[in-house]
């Protein structure tokens, strides 16, 4: 009795420690390796603690995990409180599905695959489309199903499971269905209490109801959405025409699993199941792999810091591993500028185009906040206004965002926009994060000390007063206006050159160079000594001649560039100059 | 005992929370309240209209008088006065013709009690609709999350969708109309992959494409012939422009617009060489009540968008016989942009024949983003303008409509914060006399209004419930099904 006690507390410290370290996997996952998936997460999402709120957020099956899913998702601007919140709804799932395999009499080793359901939403997450409301509703299905294996009476669990679904329709959405097969299969593989008819029975009405479900919504409730995301379920995939077949794939392994585990445990021929669970285990840690989307994790953290005006990291991060995408190559550009290092460093990256700079309108709510963010620094707070409202109106599951609503509020504020401002910021009183902040701005509104805010002031001071109509087409003239009413304004000065630059346009470069003369008092930035010298002797020039302070080593540099130019202009031969201007007018088309 | 415990309990408590004021003032002044109700004129089966008081203060009480019977009293622990609905309905019964005397005193947080001037509500005689419908949609620019269409019932806070894009997702509903009120005839655009429009006559509905070959556009702004069949739509080339300095957001503009009037029975489209001439821009058509003119704006075609500033709309009409969808041979200016320097938008006659309501701004017709634009009422018998001194503000007001019995008028302003559209209604007697405008009441109006991230866009007075066979109109538009499209276009 005493062994089988020990034995006892041995495997619970056991499993407790396996949890333990599950979920420490996971927190280190996404505290490490995925922090800006969830800097991402929270900025597409605004929780607000109001009645209307709560009220919308609710007011389609599943509403309420989608409301908890968004009260989460709000911590998520830490990126370990992120952390730690998936990994304790990963653990808690996982849990719930050890109670369930304990239950079915799955013990030992095979224990160690309640994690597959974890693993499986894992998986899912590491896609940014993803939203945590998946989760939550998984574990609200998950949770039902313990209560339903602890009714003894027959009666009882068949009403409690055919009022579970009512009630798991209405909480979770279209995970519903996954509880009525579970039923159904506990009563015919594990209870065995039902008659044959009474089994058959069962089955019909919670089919029955299940069907029922999504019918009643859309035509008797009049919910205003397609049939088919009533069935599906609404607010699980941040695309609401899409969803993925991944995730009945998902939901079917979790219902069927558990059955299937107990099957092998039990089956007599099975001598090797532990090397089954590794190859299993080494399987999920290859998916979950393969779902680690490096790629978006560096651009959004370019992203998050651009939002935040972390200027040296975003050019640390760039020599790390270059920009690949023209919003990554224009965050550089913009932090080059910010930094003073344009005209040194901007052909030290592999630039493209001149949209690098100026990146044209997009609706992809992806970027158009990134975007938003160099017009804002540029001075263009009313073109940043435009494509931060745009941003936000584009999220496709028609959410709000935190990060706009903040940018909304300092544009207006900007503009003298006073009663809008205040309209953003006493909205965003209603958050825990953005609070602070918003209270203090409407102190400072108060008491008229918006202009000790040096940021605003800064950019209070180079917006444009002369008016002209934005298009995509006339960023010349547009950056040339910027200049022009206020000359102090170096990030757009540093534009105008850079812009002239990247399309090739040396004589807007020559006549716009004197601008730079103030910040770069005795010398001319490297790279606009290149474009000089490619000038000078574009115009028939002797280089001898050049009238302005070019350095020696630079100057014999761009005669061999110019030699084997000649002798052979091929673009592998000349890749030791890439880093130069030349290299950029001679060899980069402009798309 | 039980009894007396616990009465003695809820007196410590009650005695507990009175406060003990210390002194009384008088304040000349009207109280602050929000949304600005002093001095308006209501109809007599208007939902309460509950304000908030802009005063830090630990209690309110509001008594509020009728002239000819009855009274209310209110006392609040918050800024918000929430009026009983059915004591306010009775009130407002028992008091029609007359007004109703507001005394609104607080006690203030070092327990002063401050009177102030109290104002007044005036009951109108005249009926009002049954309600509004209108779209909400946030302010943007070019891009539309969530939107819908909505009606709300006048009497109470009820807000009813009528159809939401989230049923046809990544879809713009917009541009609802209804025949005089009646939402038994509704025109109503879906935008988009599926997109199409709905129009319902009587109990039936159809989805038309009317985009006709040979013609701009599909139908945009759309207006009911009183007979109920004909309907007049323009037809628009418009595109948007964005400013960089801070006083202005957008310039939507028109590269070219001409008016076409649809006849559901025949599925003709009707038009006329004036209607849709290449030297002007014709656009906003509106019939009159009798059915034999069609108010338009026109202006002179300009090189757009260089000259946008340039290009001002006439207010103009055309006469129209309902017999044979023919045309007049020709164009009366009513209202000249060149006389004034001004640009009319959103003509509409009341229906009453004796006045027509327009917009005015500095330029072009998309008058909502012009902070300038007001509206003008013209007296159809003596040809004068009033310039509507007590509906107008310094800040943008721009779609209008008539009450079916052209005794109130609602109007969008962007008054409170310079972006949100929120719905104003105004009375208006026989004579044209416009009282003060009240805004849409709601049960709790600053929170609602602060939290409200979208406007309020074409509000429209109904007379009745809007019923409409929202899933039907989903499940068609979401078929492959073929449009029903234009049979003929007939220039008259």
């Amino acid at each position: 009795m005493r062994i089988c006690k020990e034995i006892s507390k041995r495997n619970k410290c056991l499993s407790a420690g396996f949890s333990l370290l599950f979920g420490l996997c996971i927190f280190l996952f996404f505290a490490s390796l995925y922090p800006n998936h969830l800097f991402y997460q929270e900025q597409n999402q605004l929780f607000l603690f109001t009645a209307g709120y709560l009220f919308e957020r609710t007011s389609f099956p599943g509403g309420v995990c989608a409301y908890m899913s968004s009260f989460l998702l709000q911590f998520y601007i830490y990126s370990r409180l992120g952390a730690l919140i998936i990994s304790l709804l990963l653990v808690l799932l996982h849990r719930i599905n050890l109670y369930t395999l304990h239950k079915l009499g799955v013990a030992g080793i095979y224990s160690a695959v309640s994690i597959v359901p974890s693993l499986l939403y894992w998986m899912l997450l590491c896609d940014e489309t993803y939203l945590l409301s998946i989760l939550i509703a998984q574990i609200f299905a998950a949770a039902f199903m313990i209560i339903y294996f602890n009714i003894s009476n027959t009666t009882v669990r068949i009403m409690y499971a055919l009022c579970t679904l009512i009630i798991l329709y209405v909480l979770a959405g279209g995970i519903y269905w996954t509880f009525g097969a579970f039923a159904i299969l506990v009563e015919v593989l594990y209870f065995r209490q039902l008659s044959k008819r009474k089994c058959a029975l069962f089955f019909i009405v919670s089919t029955m109801l299940i069907i029922a479900l999504p019918l009643i919504s859309k035509y008797i409730l009049m919910m205003p959405y397609p049939l088919r995301q009533l069935w599906r379920g609404i607010g699980y995939y941040r695309y609401t025409t899409a969803f993925p077949s991944i995730i009945f794939a998902v939901w079917s392994i979790v219902v069927c699993f558990p059955f299937l585990i107990r099957y092998l445990s039990k089956s007599p021929q099975n001598k090797s199941a532990v090397s089954t669970i590794l190859i299993g285990g080494v399987t999920f840690i290859i998916l979950i792999y393969a779902s680690f989307d490096k790629t978006k994790e560096r651009e959004m953290e370019y992203d998050y810091n651009l939002r935040y005006n972390l200027w040296n990291r975003i050019i640390k991060l760039s020599q790390e591993s270059s920009p690949v995408n023209p919003i990554e190559m224009a965050i550089v550009n913009l932090s080059l500028a910010q930094t003073g290092k344009m005209g040194d460093k901007m052909f030290q990256y592999s630039q493209n185009n001149p949209e690098a700079l100026l990146p044209p309108f997009s609706e992809d709510f992806n970027i158009a906040f990134a975007i938003a963010d160099i017009y804002y620094h540029l001075g263009m707070v009313n073109i940043s206004q435009h494509l931060t409202f745009e941003g936000m109106e584009a999220i496709p599951d028609t959410q709000k965002s935190g990060r706009a609503m903040k940018r909304l509020a300092e544009i207006s504020l900007i503009n003298g926009k006073i009663e809008i401002a205040c309209k953003y910021l006493k909205l965003l009183q209603h958050t825990i994060f953005y609070r602070v902040w918003s209270r203090n701005t409407l102190e400072y509104i108060r008491d008229n000390k918006l202009s000790s805010e040096t940021e605003w002031e800064k950019i209070r001071t180079i917006k444009p007063e002369t008016e002209f109509i934005f298009s995509g087409n006339n960023k010349t003239v547009i950056l040339q206006s910027l200049v022009n009413d206020h000359p102090d304004n170096r990030i757009a000065s540093e534009y105008l050159i850079a812009y002239a630059l990247l399309n090739k346009d040396i004589y807007t470069f020559t006549r716009s160079l004197s601008l730079m003369e103030k910040w770069y008092s005795n010398r001319i930035p490297v790279h606009y000594q290149e474009a000089l010298l490619l000038a000078w002797t574009l115009d028939g020039n002797a280089i001898d001649n050049i009238p302005f302070t070019i350095s020696g080593e630079l100057t014999q540099k761009f005669n061999n560039f110019i030699k084997t130019y000649n002798q052979n202009p091929d673009r592998a031969l000349l890749n030791a100059f890439s880093n130069t201007y030349w290299h950029y007018y001679y060899f980069k088309a402009i798309k | 005992m039980k009894q007396i415990i616990l009465s003695l309990i809820l007196g410590i408590v009650f005695v507990s929370c009175k406060h003990k004021i210390v002194s009384t003032e008088t304040d000349e002044d009207y109280p602050h309240i929000f949304p600005d109700y002093i001095g308006v004129t209501v109809p007599s089966t208007l939902a309460p209209l509950n304000f908030d008081i802009n005063e830090d203060c630990q209690s309110t009480t509001v008594k509020i008088y009728g002239s000819k019977t009855g009274e209310i009293n209110i006392i609040a622990r918050k800024k918000t006065i929430q009026i009983p609905a059915k004591k306010w309905e009775k009130l407002l019964e028992k008091n029609k013709g007359g007004n109703l005397s507001v005394v609104v005193s607080v006690i203030t947080d070092n327990n002063i009690e401050r009177k102030y001037k109290p104002f007044s509500i005036y009951v109108s005689n005249y009926p009002i609709d049954y309600g509004i419908a209108y779209r909400l949609i946030a302010p943007g620019y070019s891009i539309y999350g969530k939107m819908g269409i909505y009606e709300r019932d006048l009497s109470s806070f009820k807000q009813k969708t009528i159809f939401e894009n989230t049923q046809i997702p990544y879809s713009c509903v917009n541009c609802h109309s209804f025949n005089q009120g009646n939402p038994s005839y509704l025109s109503m655009h879906i935008r988009g992959a599926h997109g199409g429009t709905v129009l319902k006559t009587g109990n039936d509905f159809e989805l038309l494409d009317t985009k006709a070959d040979g013609i701009l556009s599909a139908g945009v702004y759309p207006y009911w012939h009183p007979s109920g069949k004909y309907i007049a739509y323009s037809v628009n080339d418009t595109e948007q422009l964005f400013h960089t300095v801070s006083d202005k957001r957008i310039e939507v503009y028109d590269k070219a617009s001409d008016i076409y009037v649809y006849c559901p029975k025949t599925n003709e489209m009707l038009t006329s060489p004036l209607l849709k001439s290449d030297e002007y821009f014709e656009t906003f058509p509106a019939f009159s009540p009798d059915g034999k003119t069609l108010f338009f704006c026109s202006a002179a075609k300009k090189n757009m968008p260089f000259k946008y500033k340039d290009l001002k709309y006439s207010l103009c009409s055309i006469g129209f016989n309902p017999d044979d969808g023919s045309f007049g041979n020709r164009i009366d200016t009513l209202f000249s942009s060149h006389s004034c320097n001004k640009s009319v938008s959103f003509p509409r006659p009341s229906f009453d024949g004796k006045y027509l309501m327009f917009t005015v701004s500095d330029y072009g017709n998309f008058s909502i983003w012009h902070k300038e634009s007001d509206i003008r009422l013209l007296d159809l018998q003596n040809n004068t303008i009033n310039e509507l001194s007590e509906i107008n503000s310094d800040d943008s007001e721009s779609y209008h409509s008539w009450s079916s019995n052209s005794r109130w008028v609602l109007f969008t302003s962007r008054r409170i914060d310079g972006l949100y559209t929120r719905v104003y209604i105004a009375g208006i007697d026989e004579d044209g006399n416009v009282s003060k405008p009240f805004l849409l009441p709601q049960n709790n109006p600053a929170q609602y209004y602060d939290e409200l991230l979208f406007s309020y866009n074409v509000p429209e007075f109904i007379t009745k419930s809007i019923d409409i066979n929202a899933v039907g109109i989903e499940k068609k538009v979401l078929s492959k099904e073929q449009r029903k499209k234009i049979k003929t276009i007939i220039n008259n």
